[in-house]
């Protein structure tokens, strides 16, 4: 518990200082809501409120995204990936402070989304259940927390995280139906995405938002979670022992 | 060396050096994947709220694609060199560093309408947009057009690398700002009056209505081009004078090796 909260209190200490990331968990997602409300225009308020949640669970993804990668990248640029995967302490346990790190800044990309609406569209939000929708949203964050150890994994593996970084953003938006809604979307594109957790917290949060109960999502979500660490923690002893036999850790 | 033989040879060893840490198919696939992407992503929103046609979202994100290599990238071709130690050493030499800087902007334009092009074509044949053949030179142009625009704001954003460690912020804020603010998926005719005028000077809005007229069946008009380059030639201008203005900076105050 100590390792993983020093992980994660140095991480977030670091990206909040970061203006790159920070304009990334921030600002992306208030041009976002910007773009969504023009397009939405005179919508109902239940359609607004979704709007503000959408935007800021995509800056949350954003923060993930690049975090993990960002987090390993810079461990592998400044030369102490190689300690951290060479101490005695678990690697696994660190990437979960990090991941939790960057999740956690998630909470300021929808805020900010919040008071943006609030202060340039004069939108309220309208939610039946505001406790069910704080649950609904920390629990996608503890999906996209293993997503990101997932993710950082894979980067501790390869040099082109930040590359491959790039091309997983727009995916997860479409297929966990943030921002767009997922009835917009094909069939197969719809189904494919009910394997992430991220789509059925936004399922859960649409609920909460409408009154309705978003129990089961829920409990799905946090299943789907619960199997995304398993494998998670597979992908990275495998990861770890394979760099460490290549010995491809320093490289960059 | 003369200064045009300068920036070209410093503008091809940049395109080249592109590939000493990234493979030429995943910086392909990158280039066009994430346009793609981020067409598809606009166009299902803007279904959602039933706001204009497939097609609008098309144009105006392929047409944006050309701000991802040319803003984001320029950013890059300082904020690089600083992460890599050679910044102080280009400062340090002789040569022009206004050619040096300025001969990278070249690739990334061309990069930046290649990737529109190819997102433009792409998109119209799966969305049946009636470009014709004899409609590709002229698209061609408006796409080169508003790639030179960007790259010039590109190199005047990358300026601020001269002085400063944390400038891929800058960047991201004016991809953004590119993404609200010139029409490209929301027509610009329904922008605030504030937000049209600050989106007039900014590269792609007067290329991106030319685009729209083109797939409109109409005949572009000369200003489309026009206003356009001239955009550019403003940005271009004012990055000559920043870069002198910065490097200056950068010098008195010791910070090129800074990282």
């Amino acid at each position: 518990m100590r390792l993983f909260a020093t992980a994660w209190w140095v991480q977030l200490r670091l990206l909040s200082r970061s203006p790159f990331f920070m304009g990334l968990v921030v600002l992306q997602p208030l041009a976002f809501a910007t773009i969504a409300f023009f397009l939405f225009g005179d919508a109902p308020a239940e359609q607004r409120t979704l709007v503000v949640l959408g935007a800021g669970l995509l800056g949350a993804w954003s923060g993930t995204l690049y975090g993990a990668a960002e987090s390993i990248f810079m461990q592998r640029f400044t030369g102490t990936l190689e300690p951290i995967v060479a101490a005695p302490s678990s690697l696994l346990v660190t990437a979960y402070g990090f991941a939790a790190a960057t999740a956690s800044l998630g909470a300021y990309a929808i805020a900010a989304t919040w008071l943006w609406a609030a202060a340039a569209f004069g939108v309220r939000l309208h939610v039946a259940s505001p406790g069910w929708l704080v649950l609904s949203m920390l629990s996608a964050l503890v999906g996209l927390s293993v997503l990101g150890v997932a993710l950082a994994a894979t980067y501790v593996l390869t040099r082109q995280a930040m590359t491959l970084s790039n091309l997983l953003e727009y995916p997860v938006w479409i297929l966990a139906g943030v921002l767009v809604p997922a009835a917009a979307l094909p069939d197969p594109l719809r189904h494919l995405g009910r394997i992430l957790p991220l789509s059925w917290s936004v399922d859960a949060i649409e609920r909460s938002a409408s009154g309705e109960s978003p129990v089961l999502p829920l409990l799905v979500s946090l299943a789907l979670s619960a199997v995304g660490a398993v494998g998670a923690r597979w992908l990275m002893r495998r990861f770890e022992h394979i760099v460490r036999v290549r010995g491809t850790l320093s490289l960059r | 060396m003369s200064v045009l033989r300068l920036s070209a040879v410093s503008g091809w060893l940049a395109f080249r050096a592109l590939f000493a840490w990234n493979t030429p198919g995943l910086y392909l696939t990158s280039l066009l994947a994430i346009p793609l992407l981020q067409i598809s992503f606009f166009a299902l929103l803007g279904s959602a709220a039933g706001y204009q046609d497939p097609a609008f979202f098309l144009i105006g994100n392929a047409v944006l694609a050309s701000a991802m290599a040319g803003v984001v990238g320029m950013v890059t071709v300082i904020a690089d060199e600083r992460r890599f130690g050679t910044l102080a050493h280009i400062v340090a030499s002789p040569a022009a560093r206004a050619a040096v800087f300025a001969g990278r902007a070249a690739p990334t334009a061309l990069v930046g309408a290649a990737v529109s092009l190819v997102c433009v074509l792409v998109g119209a044949v799966v969305l049946s947009v009636p470009f014709g053949p004899g409609h590709v030179p002229v698209l061609i142009g408006l796409l080169l057009a508003a790639g030179f625009a960007c790259s010039a704001l590109g190199l005047a954003l990358s300026a601020f690398g001269l002085a400063y460690r944390e400038v891929f912020h800058i960047a991201n804020l004016t991809y953004l700002a590119l993404m609200i603010c010139t029409g490209a998926n929301v027509a610009f005719a329904d922008l605030p009056g504030a937000v049209q005028v600050v989106g007039r000077g900014l590269p792609l809005t007067h290329a991106l209505a030319g685009v729209r007229e083109l797939a409109d069946g109409s005949t572009v008009p000369a200003s489309a081009f026009g206003l356009e380059l001239l955009v550019g030639a403003v940005w271009l201008a004012a990055a000559l004078v920043m870069l002198r203005v910065f490097e200056h900076m950068a010098v008195r105050r010791g910070t090129t090796d800074l990282y």
